[in-house]
């Protein structure tokens, strides 16, 4: 029998230790996934999934049932990366280095994989942390506007509003990419 | 005109793929010529062209393995046992609210350790325990200042006479 994930939390909250790694299990990849892309940073996305997680258990007992745990899980994902990215900047600007990453063996490949994703984070570079935020949720969470409304504390029409002016911006930045990436192409010719 | 801008409420529909093969022929009829809407599914479908990478993207093994280390720990450990607490886990130990804790940060001992603020239960409660020392020079204080009259109030008692009612039980 499959337990759904808001069955799974009200059993956590009663004390079942296992509901909880069930509900670790489904989602550890997904907030992984979610905070990399807001973040850029796989080390800081392995923060951000041990973070959320904790504080998943610690907010057991403030847990509505009447809420989607994916919902509730991914506003406590949204809040904590912004934590992260307040942190992170406030060390830039003290002029510490990002952390390093210690293991060259399986990172290294890991670290490899992600320079795929260099493209986007390039795309999303000009936006604002919190449209960052909202369009991942949409695009990469493939959350509807109610849920992300619920989760960004905006209305339906603001979240459409503003997916509207995300994509404006994008669509400038995905211009400039290709065309640095022709020029690239062009000059390594 | 009209026409056009009805077709535009569509573009969430066509973008999350869920309008049927006629209103989705529809709406391509309408892309091609309505800039706006060009340009919105075009941005969509770049990022979604960057994302496809993330979605096999998943999360190192040895970071699994201390995070499931650490949620076991915490899962064990009663708050109450918890040396070293977060910034929510202290505010619910000084029974304030998180916001009311991030007020007075400067005057809570804390430390921060990879970009983050941590709080050390022993120091709290050594914090606390001068805390409820200074509180307790300033009652002194303001009872001494009692004695001399300076706040007694019309018809209340001096520290003398309330200790006097007290210990012959008019209470």
């Amino acid at each position: 029998m499959r337990f759904s994930d808001e069955e799974l939390m009200v059993m956590f909250a009663a004390g079942t230790t296992d509901a909880f790694t069930m509900l670790y299990e489904r989602y550890r990849h997904r907030v992984f996934r979610f905070a990399v892309a807001c973040l850029g940073s796989p080390a800081d996305a392995e923060d951000a999934v041990q973070d959320v997680f904790l504080r998943v258990a610690g907010a057991a007992d403030k847990y509505q049932p009447a809420d989607r745990f994916r919902s509730w899980l991914f506003q406590i994902s949204a809040n904590r990366i912004r934590d992260i990215g307040r942190n992170r900047k406030r060390w830039d600007m003290r002029n510490h280095s990002s952390k390093p990453l210690p293991d060259p063996g399986d990172r290294g490949r890991f670290e490899q994989r992600l320079v795929a994703c260099d493209t986007l984070q390039r795309l999303l570079a000009g936006l604002q942390p919190e449209d960052k935020i909202l369009v991942l949720l949409k695009e990469l969470e493939g959350l509807d506007g109610l849920s992300i409304a619920g989760i960004m504390g905006l209305t339906p029409e603001a979240v459409r509003v503003r997916l509207h002016r995300i994509r404006a911006v994008l669509k400038s930045a995905g211009a400039v990419n290709d065309q640095e990436v022709s020029k690239s192409t062009e000059e390594g010719r | 005109m009209n026409r056009n801008l009805n077709e535009c409420r569509y573009l969430e529909s066509f973008l999350a793929g869920k309008l049927n093969s006629v209103e989705h022929e529809s709406f391509m009829s309408h892309l091609s010529i309505c800039a706006e809407c060009w340009t919105q599914a075009e941005s969509a479908r770049t990022l979604r062209m960057a994302l496809e990478p993330f979605s096999e993207l998943a999360m190192p093994d040895d970071a699994d393995l201390r995070i499931r280390i650490a949620l076991d720990h915490q899962l064990r450990t009663p708050l109450a046992d918890r040396e070293v607490m977060d910034i929510e886990e202290t505010a619910a130990f000084l029974g304030i609210t998180v916001p009311e804790l991030v007020n007075c940060l400067d005057n809570v001992p804390a430390f921060e350790v990879a970009g983050r603020i941590r709080f050390n239960r022993e120091r709290l409660i050594r914090w606390m325990e001068l805390k409820e020392r200074g509180l307790f020079r300033e009652i002194s204080h303001d009872r001494s200042l009692m004695k001399s009259n300076i706040l007694t109030f019309p018809g209340g008692l001096s520290d003398e006479q309330h200790d006097e009612k007290a210990n012959s039980g008019s209470f």
